[in-house]
């Protein structure tokens, strides 16, 4: 509870700053206001464009409702043993993994199989479907006396088109040709039995699937066609369930362009997701910039504040408060401004209010993020500085360390620091440049605790102290290794307990290449 | 003084600035990369499909690359097998088995008119239409016969010469006889053809309707054609570890090619016997460059003036081959360890359909510049907010107004000539790469890189000095007294 108070405490004051930095405040309401409206209408204009492409793709008029073309090695499979498209509302709720429940109670209510192959004809390569006997999917004119949809060996039915393009009629006789599994060329002669009718794309050469297996030399059926009214009006999940019972299989069915140019413009709009980061980005710099500006002008008054005890929560209340009140406040004014200039821009009504509220739920959380991102920076150096370092504008490191021990214990160091009783340290050297500051000389007394070198690393983000490990002399620094070596003044003062399988080891090492120099192996 | 002053800064601030200097670096790479000479290759690339398609860019009159469909366009969902007068399947295998979606209204050949259209584009040197027909090799599978120049006409970088391994190619006086090259390996057929071989030759009837050409299979003829010549197709080379001896093997793999070359004379009889009269429109172009330091600006540029064509340059389709694997049937890594031979054909990739990405480029650059120049002016104002004490000691002095803006401008353009500098050097040295591998001469080399230079530092420098104002005469304008106080 008092913890609550402490944090509330802080809210006039932070109230008072807000008055205090309003116009800097403003700026960053302002790039608030400014994301939410770019991002927004620009991720607006994309989905709209999705939505329109989508629609500018033609959607099929099929005789069937889904053709499976089956990849290479794969069998038609029972009816029984085909998933159904899912309810959307289940979809909805995440049950998307039902796939493994049986087509019923919505069943796909007819299957055939069906051959499809690829065949040379008087007019270029057609692709020529093998049918069943008395299949249920096809209609024609046979403009004969026979009966109808009974197709009947040796006959071939073609697309309506082909009769005014090619100058076909019913009766008249055609060639189809095959290259069988031994590379012989199979021949054979079809009867023109009548022609599709015209209302259905994707129309094919059809014959009984038993003349196109003689013709190919009985290769396998690969494709089937199914009949389900549910397709009809969704297809939801149809794609992904029946990718678990025909893994690879394409999948032909009415609505399908839609679904593929829409895969296309996401693809087309890929780049698109840089300028949306590049928006962010900028409102992220722009935050943290004004931040970090504001950081610097305040230093004094964090000092006092720091002198006077503020906790950190404090601190981060006080941030919070002060750019809390700035995020909402821009988001707000954002989101009317948003409202406002919508109308204005033609993709605004192809949008769904599903869409548009996805969109400022998403800008909005994202701004968020981004915000609480670009304020930690100074959050933390708050935390981190001094009330020194904050009076005198002193460089405020964010990470600070005191060592009083090696940090990647060498044997060699800790043999020595064993055998002639003495401690130590090991600063950073490089090229014989410690690129720090000594604060106590070799040949000098220290005190344990006492700091003897200071280095500054990582661009003043980075501060370290090296401090006397024991009472005693300073005794040696080595240039080439920054190794720093103090003689105790008591040679009973206790060492830091490196872990014992580093020397144990050495030891071993030792011994091993003693024993082998005196028995002259080496 | 003072500009020297406000550089001496900057360098001593350096590690400081180092935010700011990478934007700017970023901001610089991306406009080296926009201002277009950036997008060149090394002078070998794609060396296998420039002999193959006689040329840098490879052009179809049906495009079946999807952009953005404008108003009033539509696409259509197409399962039609792609055009036999094309090598279309080559590139685009998949789409035999998925169909593609294509625009309602398409192109079907390049007439005169589009040929001498793109006659006029700047840096396409000669256009080829390629003669392509189909047909049938001594009845056991499906060729392509294509039409091509005989001996020492095209140049090195272009004819299939190169890659003779036996005979030779045709010479003048051979046009008149029946001869032929033909690839080493031929998919499917496990003949291993040699010169002097015979092979017949079954030739469909042709014709056109609705625009279309189309191969009447049944009004064939056949004729038998020498091999003089058998090309080796090199597509890629493989080295891996031979587990056997445990030392590095090296493997070059050859290409499976269903095209039969014969010469252009020899082409154009076949055809207008087969034809019947029926004239040859391309359905497909090679388009030659005098070399390879801006063809993705070409290939951008034809993409644009020809929107209803479709173009590729030929290290992209070599990409697309290596990637697909069109040309190396699982026969063409036998000598690999299987394993191997498995891990590479796992990793075919069969695209859904091909698209082409909006260009963002423009935008993508404002923003860059924007956020860049936001840092460098942010890093500026925060250096000047922490030398509010030595900017007034130099006022109080006698510095005036437009010595302090010279000297905090100096630093922006300091901190802004580093990065521009790193972000184009990032940037060129692929590029003046490219360009000594594409054998241009020095002094072209050079001015090329003084003029992109010339536009990456200026154009960066000009938003420096543009964002680094409102700092300046913010620093300018303060009251001597009142910081001098403060501090």
């Amino acid at each position: 509870m008092s913890k609550l108070k402490s944090i509330i405490a802080v809210l006039p004051f932070a109230m008072k700053n807000i008055g205090r930095w309003r116009f800097r405040l403003l700026t960053i309401g302002l790039l608030v206001i400014m994301t939410a409206n770019l991002s927004v209408l620009y991720q607006s204009m994309l989905l709209s464009q999705q939505n329109t492409g989508s629609l500018q793709a033609v959607q099929l008029e099929l005789p069937y409702d889904l053709l499976v073309r089956l990849p290479e090695g794969a069998t038609p499979k029972p009816l029984e043993a085909l998933p159904a498209p899912l309810d959307p509302y289940d979809y909805g709720k995440g049950k998307s993994n039902i796939y493994t429940v049986l087509s019923k109670p919505m069943p796909f209510s007819h299957a055939e199989n069906l051959l499809i192959r690829p065949c040379f004809s008087p007019y270029g390569t057609w692709e020529v479907w093998g049918i069943e006997q008395g299949s249920m999917f096809f209609t024609w004119d046979t403009l004969t006396e026979k009966a109808v949809n009974q197709i009947i060996p040796g006959e071939i039915l073609l697309p309506r088109d082909y009769a005014s393009r090619f100058g076909y009629r019913v009766g008249d006789t055609l060639s189809l040709a095959f290259f069988l599994n031994n590379k012989e060329l199979n021949q054979a002669d079809f009867v023109v039995g009548g022609f599709l009718n015209t209302e259905n794309d994707l129309q094919k050469p059809l014959m009984l699937k038993e003349d196109l297996l003689k013709l190919t030399g009985n290769s396998p059926i690969n494709a089937q066609l199914l009949a389900c009214s549910e397709i009809r009006s969704h297809t939801t999940g149809l794609v992904r369930n029946m990718n678990k019972v025909y893994p690879g299989a394409e999948l032909i069915y009415p609505t399908m362009p839609t679904d593929r140019a829409t895969e296309a413009i996401a693809d087309i709009q890929s780049p698109a997701a840089w300028v949306i980061r590049l928006i962010y980005a900028f409102l992220g710099l722009g935050i943290m910039t004004i931040a970090l500006m504001t950081f610097l002008e305040r230093r004094k008054e964090l000092a006092i504040l720091k002198s006077i005890g503020l906790k950190f929560t404090q601190i981060i209340s006080l941030y919070l408060a002060e750019y809390g009140f700035v995020y909402f406040g821009g988001l707000v004014i954002g989101y009317t401004v948003l409202a406002l200039l919508l109308p204005y821009f033609h993709w605004s009504s192809q949008l769904t209010q599903n869409q548009l509220t996805l969109l400022m739920l998403n800008n909005a959380l994202t701004t968020l993020g981004i915000f609480l991102l670009a304020v930690m920076y100074p959050i933390l150096l708050s935390r981190a500085a001094s009330v020194n370092q904050l009076v005198f504008a002193r460089q405020i490191p964010l990470f600070t360390a005191k060592i009083d021990h090696l940090l990647r214990p060498k044997p060699e160091l800790l043999f020595r620091e064993r055998e002639e009783n003495v401690r130590i340290l090991q600063a950073d050297s490089i090229d014989q440049k410690l690129s720090g500051a000594f604060l106590r000389h070799p040949g000098e007394h220290v005190k344990q605790g006492e700091v003897v070198v200071i280095q500054e690393s990582w661009f003043g983000f980075r501060y370290r102290e090296w401090i006397a490990p024991c009472d005693g002399t300073f005794t040696e620094y080595d240039i080439y290794t920054g190794v720093m070596v103090f003689t105790p003044d008591q040679p009973n003062a206790p060492k830091y307990p490196y872990p014992a399988d580093i020397l144990t080891t050495y030891d071993r090492r030792q011994a091993a290449f003693q024993s082998g120099q005196s028995n002259g192996s080496y | 003084m003072f500009l020297r002053l406000g550089i001496t800064n900057a360098w001593r601030n350096l590690a400081r600035s180092l935010l700011a200097i990478l934007s700017m670096m970023v901001a610089a790479s991306f406009l080296s990369y926009s201002v277009s000479l950036e997008k060149g290759y090394a002078g070998g690339a794609g060396q296998f499909v420039r002999r193959m398609q006689n040329g840098e860019i490879i052009a179809y009159a049906e495009k079946l690359s999807l952009e953005m469909p404008k108003v009033g366009e539509h696409w259509v969902f197409e399962d039609e097998p792609l055009s036999d007068f094309t090598d279309y399947e080559l590139y685009y295998p998949e789409y035999s088995n998925t169909g593609y979606l294509r625009l309602a209204e398409r192109n079907n050949y390049f007439t005169t008119e589009d040929l001498a259209a793109l006659d006029e584009i700047a840096g396409i040197e000669a256009i080829n239409p390629i003669l392509r027909f189909p047909a049938w090799l001594n009845k056991q599978m499906q060729v392509s016969v294509v039409g091509r120049e005989t001996q020492g006409i095209d140049t090195k970088d272009h004819t299939m010469e190169e890659y003779l391994i036996d005979g030779h190619w045709f010479s003048s006086e051979a046009n008149d006889l029946n001869s032929v090259v033909i690839s080493q390996y031929i998919p499917e057929s496990e003949t291993q053809y040699k010169v002097g071989d015979t092979i017949e030759l079954t030739v469909p009837g042709f014709s056109r309707i609705e625009n279309r050409l189309h191969a009447q299979w049944f009004k064939e003829e056949t004729i038998e054609l020498k091999v003089i010549g058998i090309v080796a197709i090199p597509t890629r080379y493989i080295s891996y570890i031979n587990s056997a001896t445990g030392l590095t093997s090296a493997e070059q793999i050859y290409g499976y090619s269903s095209e039969i070359y014969v010469s252009k004379t020899l082409w154009w009889n076949l055809w207008n016997k087969a034809g019947d009269q029926t004239p040859y429109y391309s359905e497909q172009l090679s388009l030659q460059t005098e070399n390879l330091t801006y063809l993705e600006d070409i290939v951008y540029d034809l993409g644009n003036l020809f929107p209803h064509f479709q173009f590729m340059s030929a290290p992209k389709a070599e990409e697309r081959l290596l990637s697909n694997f069109s040309l190396e049937p699982e026969i063409a890594f036998r000598n690999l360890p299987p394993k191997l031979a498995l891990d590479l054909k796992n990793q075919a990739i069969r695209e859904q359909q091909a698209v082409i990405s909006a260009d963002l480029r423009l935008p993508i650059l404002i923003l860059i510049l924007f956020n860049a120049a936001l840092l460098v002016a942010a890093n500026i104002l925060i250096m000047v907010t922490e030398r509010k004490r030595e900017m007034a000691i130099l006022k109080a002095i006698g510095a005036m107004r437009k010595n302090i803006i010279a000297m905090v401008l100096a630093e922006a353009v300091m901190v802004t000539f580093l990065g521009g500098s790193l972000g184009f050097l990032l940037i060129e040295v692929q590029s003046i790469l490219n360009q000594i591998t594409n054998r241009n001469p020095f002094f072209v080399i050079l001015s090329n890189v003084m003029r992109s230079y010339g536009i990456v530092v200026g154009s960066t420098a000009i938003i420096a000095i543009f964002f680094g104002l409102l700092p300046a005469i913010k620093s300018a304008s303060m009251s001597v007294m009142g910081v001098l106080r403060d501090e």
